[in-house]
């Protein structure tokens, strides 16, 4: 009961958390019936992640390499094998994760506005219903105004409702944010839009972010810090600074600092495939 | 006038049947005593609601029925909801609710007219019984579906375990339940006129029904099951709406 106390107040503050990930290890069972084929298949195996607060990191990484079961120990969805997940030092179960699932479209509450949708985060951490849904309505008018707030999301259409996932989670006062292919629904010209939006969100905010994508364009622009997975099972293969301005605009894809972390990404990638 | 244009088929349809009906009955292509004229239907039934006699009927069907179906379906949500809630009590009496449900409420009668005398209650009873049964299964089977990534969210945002029940499982299982006790209230009134007919009593329009049979008065036999059947049609159109109204997401 304490421990829950805690968390709300924790989220009420708008803190951020340090992600701290120690040797790591998670496999599944395997689910084919091939008797010469292992019992389990390893997906990560001996990860070390350390994100500061306020940190916005961003993971790419082959297909299928794992990164979402990575954002599911951090969001304490999954229990790792072995190795520690801690969010400041806690277990992750006890710290408030804002998550856009890859699926977000399942995770939005049908009998829920727009508006209430947004609100949910703020409701759950304590928020009366009243103050959480004009928060969250400001929040939209202010950051999606295409999105009307009273709009049942089944009449939204894809990127917006992958706008109202994205807000919700930006809007929450939890520590820890996690994205997951967040653009993936948006066509290119609208993605760039959104993203610069964010961008300047982002910036504003205190929460640590981990951003997954399989766009190198998007996780360079979007984070601070970029870590590049192997092929399962996965390890960090290289983490890279970001040598430009943060805050950053959607311009900064010109910069030649730009170019050449796009291609040591993509040359890093490419030798994963095959 | 769109509702207008909608309603047409359903008024076409219904003008069809009723000239078939005419065209049989009137030359008396069909022995009168099993197809009385539709004005001989009308007639009676004008007669049976236009008596207090008659509107005492509609009224102890209507209020058995609806008495019923509340009680039934009440405890029937209640107890769904709980055992949806706990899977392993929900597996445990699993096979037991089943066989109850399969027992046809007739069966019961007998049982229910020990039990609760020839007055309303009987009637009442079998009605709730049939109404809970379907209802504690299907709002079981309700709250278990709710949807893993939603509950995965609120996991994720360190919502309490009350707080997953009542913001996420509960509004997700609703649709649900609705359909369910739109069954229900079909299942309790033929429970209600099955009683009328069988537990002895002397009011209700199961009574009037049976009754008309055996006096040979085919006019208000026909006249008691459109009554009963305008019944049942009416409170499945209200409870459609209901639907609409509060759960228009649902499936998308």
């Amino acid at each position: 009961m304490n421990a829950k106390a805690q968390v709300k107040h924790d989220a009420s503050e708008g803190s951020a958390a340090r992600i701290l990930l120690k040797d790591v290890r998670k496999a599944f069972p395997n689910a084919g019936r091939d008797a010469e084929s292992a019992d389990e298949i390893l997906v990560l195996d001996g990860i070390n992640v350390d994100v500061d607060q306020g940190e916005v990191v961003a993971v790419v990484g082959p297909n299928g390499c794992g990164k979402t079961t990575l954002l599911n120990l951090i969001a304490g969805l999954l229990e790792a094998d072995a190795g520690d997940v801690t969010l400041d030092g806690k277990r992750s179960e006890s710290v408030s994760v804002a998550y856009v699932f890859q699926n977000f479209r399942e995770t939005l509450l049908p009998w829920r506005t727009a508006e209430e949708n947004v609100a949910l985060p703020l409701e759950l951490a304590g928020a009366r219903r009243v103050t959480a849904r004009a928060t969250a309505r400001e929040f939209l008018r202010r950051h999606a105004p295409e999105v009307s707030p009273r709009a049942f999301p089944y009449t939204l259409s894809g990127g917006q409702q992958q706008l109202v996932a994205i807000a919700r989670a930006i809007v929450s006062q939890a520590p820890v944010v996690l994205l997951d292919e967040p653009f993936n629904q948006l066509d290119s010209q609208y993605r760039c839009q959104v993203r610069a939006r964010f961008l300047d969100l982002w910036a504003s905010k205190a929460q640590t972010t981990i951003l997954v994508t399989h766009d190198v364009e998007d996780a360079i622009l979007c984070s601070q810090r970029l870590l590049v997975l192997s092929r399962r099972p996965a390890r960090v293969l290289r983490e890279i600074r970001v040598p430009l301005t943060w805050p950053r605009t959607d311009s900064a894809v010109h910069d030649e600092l730009f170019s050449e972390v796009e291609r040591t990404v993509l040359q890093l990638l490419r030798g994963e495939r095959s | 006038m769109r509702r207008i244009a909608a309603m047409t088929p359903t008024v076409a349809a219904s003008g069809i049947i009723l000239l078939a009906w005419a065209v049989i009955s009137y030359p008396q292509l069909v022995n009168p005593f099993f197809v009385p004229t539709p004005t001989a239907v009308f007639g009676s039934l004008l007669d049976v609601v236009g008596s207090a006699a008659g509107v005492r009927d509609v009224l102890n069907t209507t209020l058995r029925w609806l008495a019923g179906f509340f009680i039934g379906a009440g405890i029937g949500v209640g107890l769904g909801v709980a055992l949806g809630l706990s899977r392993r009590t929900f597996d445990a009496l699993e096979a037991i609710l089943d066989f109850a449900r399969s027992i046809p409420p007739v069966a019961l009668l007998p049982l229910f007219l020990l039990v609760f005398g020839i007055g309303h209650s009987s009637k009442v009873a079998v009605a709730a019984w049939t109404a809970a049964l379907p209802t504690v299964i299907g709002a079981g089977y309700a709250v278990r579906h709710a949807r893993e990534t939603r509950l995965l969210l609120g996991r994720a945002l360190r919502a309490s375990r009350l707080q997953l029940y009542t913001m996420f499982v509960l509004p997700e299982a609703l649709p649900e339940i609705l359909s369910t006790l739109r069954v229900s209230l079909s299942l309790a009134l033929i429970a209600a006129v099955a009683a009328e007919m069988l537990l002895g009593g002397d009011t209700g329009l199961g009574k009037r029904i049976f009754e008309s049979a055996i006096i040979y008065d085919t006019a208000q036999l026909y006249a008691g099951i459109v009554l009963v059947g305008g019944l049942g049609f009416v409170a499945n159109k209200i409870v459609g709406q209901l639907d609409r109204r509060f759960v228009h997401w649902a499936g998308r």
